[in-house]
């Protein structure tokens, strides 16, 4: 019996198997041939299989644990180059939830609803500085009232609930989130943040990702957009 | 709860689209006078981890400061060009791998949209149609080009011509 080829032993593994005389290969592009593996050759690789698990089939054997460990250097090659990019990536994200912690919940999550919502018109322009500041704008202040009323309504909510269920409750459940009750409360005026909004962008085959760096509440200022792409090191 | 890591992290798988300005002038009922010419400030940075510090004459960036940027410890600046940014053809700025950044101003009536494209000195694409659409002032930044043990980043300001 003929040595299956990898591609045939994929196929074979994958149940990817024709039945005889069910596609003319002639009518395929020479590139597609390689990938019908049919009934009867199918059989055979069956049996060579058998053989070699026997170890009746002495190098075949071997042949096997070999393209098994390719394909395992292959797996490990991938991950060792995708292992830099992996730890950057979380340090990036672990600084951004630290920096979440010392953030009011409730103004974080106003900031998150930013999203979903469409700009309407364009606010005027600001006067023009040189600084390369952020400019400052007033949505933080201006939403301070509500979320300030909207934490209290959540406190009280919470309050209400142990109430209502007592000491039955469960004690690891958390209360109701104030983000879910400011997203809900009617009166909340839209977010009106300001910074550039990203309309369109092509990352390639590149693995991308876009920030929304908030600004600082004591200055007042605005989004920064941040598009971080995913570079490769230059093939020497 | 939203998770505040998902909102914030999006796939190149699909092609993403933040809205993030919601107006400040919806209650005002008329749309800003928009500039006829604008130009940019293009700052380059260098971005690298080798314990030197932010350069003093970028103490104004508070961004470099927090995450994403707070990633790597050393920044400098590399060049700093304002250029005109105009319908009819893109402008250019060259990068410090030989490469350039294209700038073009797109057609919209009341806001200042920008598209933008990067290529490397290789004539490796690296950014390709970016559009942004933003007021006078406003800032963002392009990161993660490979160069010189480092990456660059790129900040872009909206601006009146002097």
């Amino acid at each position: 019996v003929r040595t299956p080829t990898e591609l045939e032993l994929m196929l074979f593994h994958d149940g990817e198997i024709v039945e005889d005389g069910a596609v003319d290969l002639a009518t395929l592009p020479e590139e597609d041939r390689l990938a019908v593996l049919f009934r009867s050759r199918a059989d055979e690789i069956a049996h060579w299989l058998e053989r070699a698990e026997r170890g009746g089939a002495g190098e075949p054997a071997l042949g096997v644990a070999e393209s098994l460990a390719v394909l395992g250097d292959l797996v490990r090659a991938d991950a060792a180059r995708q292992a830099p990019f992996v730890s950057v990536a979380g340090a990036v994200m672990g600084a951004v939830e630290r920096r979440e912690v010392t953030e009011s919940p409730a103004l974080s999550s106003v900031s998150s609803l930013a999203a979903p919502v469409a700009p309407v018109s364009s606010p005027p322009p600001p006067p023009v500085s040189a600084s390369w500041a952020a400019r400052p704008t007033p949505v933080r202040a201006r939403l301070r009232p509500w979320i300030t009323g909207s934490g209290l309504l959540a406190a009280a909510a919470a309050c209400a609930l142990f109430v209502l269920h007592g000491p039955d409750a469960p004690i690891g459940e958390e209360p109701p989130v104030p983000a879910m009750l400011v997203a809900s409360a009617p009166s909340l005026p839209a977010y009106d943040g300001s910074g550039v909004a990203v309309d369109t962008v092509d990352f390639g085959a590149k693995m991308g990702t876009i920030f929304l760096q908030p600004g600082e509440a004591s200055l007042r200022d605005s989004v920064t957009t941040v598009v971080w792409i995913r570079d490769e090191e230059p093939r020497p | 709860m939203i998770s505040r890591r998902r909102m914030l992290t999006l796939s190149s798988l699909a092609v993403p689209t933040v809205l993030l300005g919601a107006s400040q002038a919806f209650a005002q009922g008329k749309p800003p006078a928009v500039l006829p010419q604008l130009a940019t400030d293009v700052l380059v940075l260098h971005a690298t981890n080798r314990g030197g510090g932010i350069d003093p004459s970028l103490a104004q960036l508070r961004q470099l400061k927090d995450p994403p940027f707070s990633s790597y410890d050393t920044y400098k600046q590399l060049s700093r060009t304002k250029v005109l940014v105009s319908k009819d053809r893109a402008t250019n700025v060259g990068l410090p791998d030989q490469g350039k950044l294209s700038l073009k101003r797109l057609d919209v009536p009341t806001r200042y949209k920008l598209g933008a494209n990067i290529v490397k000195g290789s004539g490796e694409p690296f950014l390709a149609n970016l559009e942004v659409t933003g007021d006078l002032n406003d800032i963002f930044f392009v990161a993660g080009q490979v160069y010189d043990g480092g990456i660059l980043v790129i900040g872009i300001r909206l601006v009146a011509p002097s």
